[in-house]
């Protein structure tokens, strides 16, 4: 318990930063509509290798929070067919078969270093970015769906009827195949932002998720799974993939 | 087709071990009546439908050249584009393309040409205040395009609205923070209220 | 049968209801274009397939119409490459179905997929890493190695270019038909699927659905000209099949004993067997080793088979491989993929335990069939263009027969 008020302390204050960072954005942007130049100028470099890492035990069963927040961001209609509706996080509770133990945990795309999807997309549309993050260009996607028959993890939704009301930061619409994009929108804007799974599950006080470049040796992600270890599904496949499991 | 025909109509073949294949003439004859007959059924329809297409295309663009070039609604902010009026208007689908590879394959994302930004921009607002979809008719990307016979697919997915207002307004601060676009469109849009 | 005597034609549309066939074809193309335009138009939502089950009947139609035209090569190679003279007459024909039924088979495969107005992206932005990028290749390749295998055929002045084209078309066919299995063959994250043997397992089915085709396709063309099939061709052709059928059924007994044989494929194996596709995988099976035993008692017994009996095989024959492939590609993604082993999942809003299942809707039904029907309207349009159809008289038949 400990741990929370300070993460709340510590996001109200980046928060306020934030804010204030808008504020002086805005002022410039009255003048001459240049709020863009804060913004990633440089292209995603494969300096860094962005990942998540997921502690099973913060996560608790009957929980969504970061699904919720992953719906909200990317304005997804969670009404509907579970089948024929988008699910970039999906929630899973296993029990053991020997021990009988209980997990819960929430599985995305797996952003795989050697990813099935990419190497099945038959026009480059699956791709995955310097920095590791695996997309789908949806200007290039045909919707052929081999990628989903492809992957490992199920991670992949294809859009089964026709979208109204996208957000302007996550343009969606049928006939493509889309999954998790690591919220890249957020995380090229400006430093140390984080997807929107990993800010509604601290902000929901369970900070299972962390966030961070798998590359450096000193984030935070890196330094927690030098010690609490973490583990990938179907590691058997050797997909190398950026979302790492704690406790599984 | 017709002319190619009696070429392809072989006689015994050497390799094919002693095929016939000649035809008596009376039936060759038929065969190229019908044949004819079957072509020009397949042909003519065809050839009317393009021909009124085109025609109709034509007198269609005339007509409206002639009487409306198209109304392009102004601006709703700001007074000036991300570049020259001018070559905008020329080249805004090869900026846009260039950007959308820029962005998403490569997560650039400071150059000017978002599409985001157009509809910021350039989308309309009806007498109540509610943001009209700038690829509704008569708005400004379709304005333009319905003349020029243009149709373009973004607006399936990307956004055709600037986001709500009515949401900043209530100053949800993360959400204000979350969204520089709609930060920036809420204050420039007080701006010009007061 | 030194020589036989065959007079190449082009179809007259008074006999055998060519136009009443024809018009039902193109009917049937109509409707499936209907089918195709409202499963764009409303979304894939009002299909039978969903983010579980992403490929369904729309894909066997299309993967079935691909297998068949290269199997209906079959007697244009036999004949062009192998010599086989009894094949002769048929070869022309032979080299027209395939063409019809492959670019069916594509437009089935292009009519589902989620934006069919990007085909332009499709045809010209390539992944050289996917299997799927190098089958377009091969799949209008093969289109093209056929028309020039045809204009060969056609034209007398061609003639001596047969046997080179037709080696080359047979090479095509060959990788052709491997690359159509490899689509499903290197799928790590599907067990039933992951095994190279499914691209020799195409190739047989690709064997018997092809020589199916091709022998109802036959006798319609033959009712078309007024002429029965003769009986040796007949023999000829169910000896064929049953060889492609034998073929068949071994790559795909080997295909599930050794599946059951890998220990981390076991259980999914054993659940093709007794799961939601039991049925139509023993369906299938059963039908195909039936005519096997049946075509073997015709052929040793009383080695005549009349035209009734052989029509009846072939569309039996048809029917397994067809229950075999749709057994292969809907039961594959059935059974759940298996995330995490030695655990259980006991909740999951997508469905990560327990079989899925698929129900083709009447629009991916639609469009299947209209596939199917555009491959018998291409082929009547040609036959009536281009003196293709076979008019065979054995040698002891009467000559004057030919002038009708
Ligand atoms: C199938 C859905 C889809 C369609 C159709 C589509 N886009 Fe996009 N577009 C996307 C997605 C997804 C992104 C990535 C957004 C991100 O990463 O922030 C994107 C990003 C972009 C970007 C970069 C982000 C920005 O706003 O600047 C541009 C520019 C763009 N698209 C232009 C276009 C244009 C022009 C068209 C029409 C010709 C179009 N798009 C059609 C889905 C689509
Ligand atoms: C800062 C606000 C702003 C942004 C962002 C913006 N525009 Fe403009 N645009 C303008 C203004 C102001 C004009 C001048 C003409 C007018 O008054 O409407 C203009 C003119 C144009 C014209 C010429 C219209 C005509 O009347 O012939 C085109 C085309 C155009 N913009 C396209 C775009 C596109 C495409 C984008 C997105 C890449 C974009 N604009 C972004 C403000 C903007
Ligand atoms: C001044 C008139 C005008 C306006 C306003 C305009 N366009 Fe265009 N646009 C054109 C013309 C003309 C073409 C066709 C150019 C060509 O084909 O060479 C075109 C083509 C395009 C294309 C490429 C279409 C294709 O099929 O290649 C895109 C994308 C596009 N416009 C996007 C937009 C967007 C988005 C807006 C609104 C923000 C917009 N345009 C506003 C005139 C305009």
């Amino acid at each position: 318990m400990s741990r929370v008020p300070v993460a709340d302390n510590e996001k109200s204050l980046q928060a306020r930063r934030r804010f204030l960072q808008g504020l002086g954005l805005a002022g410039m942007a009255s003048m001459s509509y240049s709020l863009l130049e804060v913004k990633a100028k440089t292209p995603a470099s494969s300096d860094k290798r962005w990942g998540l890492l997921i502690e099973t035990e913060k996560c608790s069963s009957g929980c969504d929070a970061c699904v919720r927040g992953c719906n909200e961001e990317h304005g997804i209609d969670d009404a509907g067919d579970d089948l024929t509706r988008a699910q970039w996080i999906r929630k899973i509770d296993l029990k053991d078969e020997l021990t009988g133990n209980e997990t819960s945990l929430p599985v995305m795309c797996q952003h795989c270093e050697s990813a099935p999807c990419v190497d099945v997309c038959p026009t480059g549309a699956s791709f995955k970015r310097a920095d590791g993050v695996v997309l789908v260009n949806k200007h290039t996607c045909i919707g052929c769906r081999y990628c989903m028959m492809a992957c490992p993890y199920k991670a992949r939704s294809f859009i089964h009827e026709t979208l109204t009301e996208q957000k302007p930061s996550a343009p969606r619409g049928k006939g493509t195949v889309e999954s998790c994009t690591l919220c890249v929108h957020r995380i090229d804007e400006e430093q140390d932002r984080q997807p929107a799974c990993a800010v509604k599950c601290t902000e929901e006080a369970h900070s299972a998720i962390t966030f961070g470049d798998l590359n450096d040796p000193d984030s935070s992600i890196s330094q927690k799974l030098n010690t609490l270890g973490g583990s990938q599904i179907r590691a058997d496949l050797q997909l190398n993939t950026g979302v790492r499991y704690q406790g599984l | 087709m017709a002319c190619g025909r009696p070429k392809l109509r072989v006689g015994p073949s050497q390799r094919e071990g002693g095929f016939t294949d000649s035809v008596p003439a009376t039936v060759s004859r038929m065969e190229n009546q019908s044949m004819r007959i079957t072509a020009l059924i397949v042909c003519l329809p065809l050839c009317a439908f393009g021909a009124a297409t085109a025609q109709g295309l034509l007198l269609q663009r005339a007509g409206s050249q002639a009487e409306n070039r198209p109304v392009i609604p102004k601006a709703s902010k700001g007074d000036q584009c991300v570049a020259d009026t001018e070559i905008m208007r020329k080249d805004h689908m090869s900026l846009l393309n260039h950007q959308r590879d820029e962005t998403v394959i490569e997560g650039i994302r400071s150059e000017p040409y978002s599409l985001v930004s157009c509809v910021n921009c350039h989308a309309q607002t009806d007498t109540s205040g509610q943001a009209i979809r700038i690829d509704a008719e008569g708005q400004f990307c379709e304005s333009c395009h319905s003349y020029a016979a243009v149709k373009i697919d973004c607006f399936t997915c990307h956004a055709a609205k600037p986001a709500a207002m009515e949401v900043i307004g209530n100053a949800e601060p993360h959400l204000m923070r979350d969204n520089p676009h709609t930060l920036v469109s809420y204050l420039l849009n007080k701006e010009a209220n007061e | 049968m030194a020589s036989i005597i065959a007079d190449h034609q082009i179809v007259k549309p008074i006999r055998g209801n060519y136009l009443v066939w024809m018009l039902a074809m193109a009917l049937l193309v109509v409707i499936g274009g209907y089918c195709a335009y409202t499963m764009e138009h409303e979304g894939h939502h009002i299909s039978g397939m969903n983010n579980r089950v992403v490929w369904g009947l729309p894909h066997v139609f299309a993967i079935s119409l691909i297998l068949a035209a290269s199997g209906a090569l079959n007697s244009a190679t036999l004949s062009s490459v192998f010599n086989q003279s009894m094949h002769k007459p048929w070869a022309r024909l032979s080299v027209v179905l395939a063409i019809c039924l492959l670019i069916s088979g594509l437009l089935v495969l292009v009519l589902d997929l989620g934006r069919p107005d990007r085909l332009f992206i499709a045809m010209t932005t390539y992944n050289f890493r996917s299997i799927f990028s190098w089958n377009i290749f091969l799949y209008t390749g093969f289109i093209a190695v056929c028309v020039v295998y045809l204009a060969t055929l056609l034209d007398r002045s061609l003639n001596r270019y047969i046997a080179s084209i037709g080696a080359l078309a047979l090479l095509w066919r060959i990788v052709l038909t491997t690359g159509t299995g490899s689509i499903f063959g290197f799928l790590v994250g599907r067990s039933a699927l992951d095994t190279a043997i499914l691209a020799p397992l195409f190739i047989a089915l690709s064997l018997v659905m092809g020589s199916a085709v091709f022998a109802l396709v036959v006798a319609l063309v033959s009712r078309w000209q007024g002429t029965p099939v003769p009986a040796n061709t007949i023999r000829q052709f169910s000896k064929l099949m049953l060889w492609c059928l034998l073929a068949l059924l071994y790559f795909s007994v080997v295909h599930h004993l050794t599946n059951l044989y890998v220990s981390e494929h076991s259980s999914d194996e054993r659940t093709m067997f007794t799961g939601p596709m039991a049925l139509p995988f023993w369906l299938g099976h059963i039908t195909l080793f039936g005519v096997c035993v049946w075509l073997v008692s015709r052929q040793r017994i009383i080695e005549a088979i009349n035209q009734k009996q052989w029509l009846l095989s072939c569309v039996a024959a048809l029917f397994g491989s067809a229950m075999i492939l749709y057994s292969t590609i809907i039961g594959s993604q059935l059974i759940p993929q298996n995330l995490f082993p030695g655990k259980e999942v006991t909740s999951s809003t997508f469905g990560d335990a327990g079989f899925a299942s698929y129900f083709p809707s009447v629009w991916e039904w639609g469009l299947g069939m209209g596939g199917v029907a555009l491959s018998m309207l291409l082929l009547g349009f040609f036959l009536r263009v281009l003196p293709v159809s076979a008019h065979v008289i054995e040698p002891v038949a009467d000559i004057s027969d030919q002038v009708t």
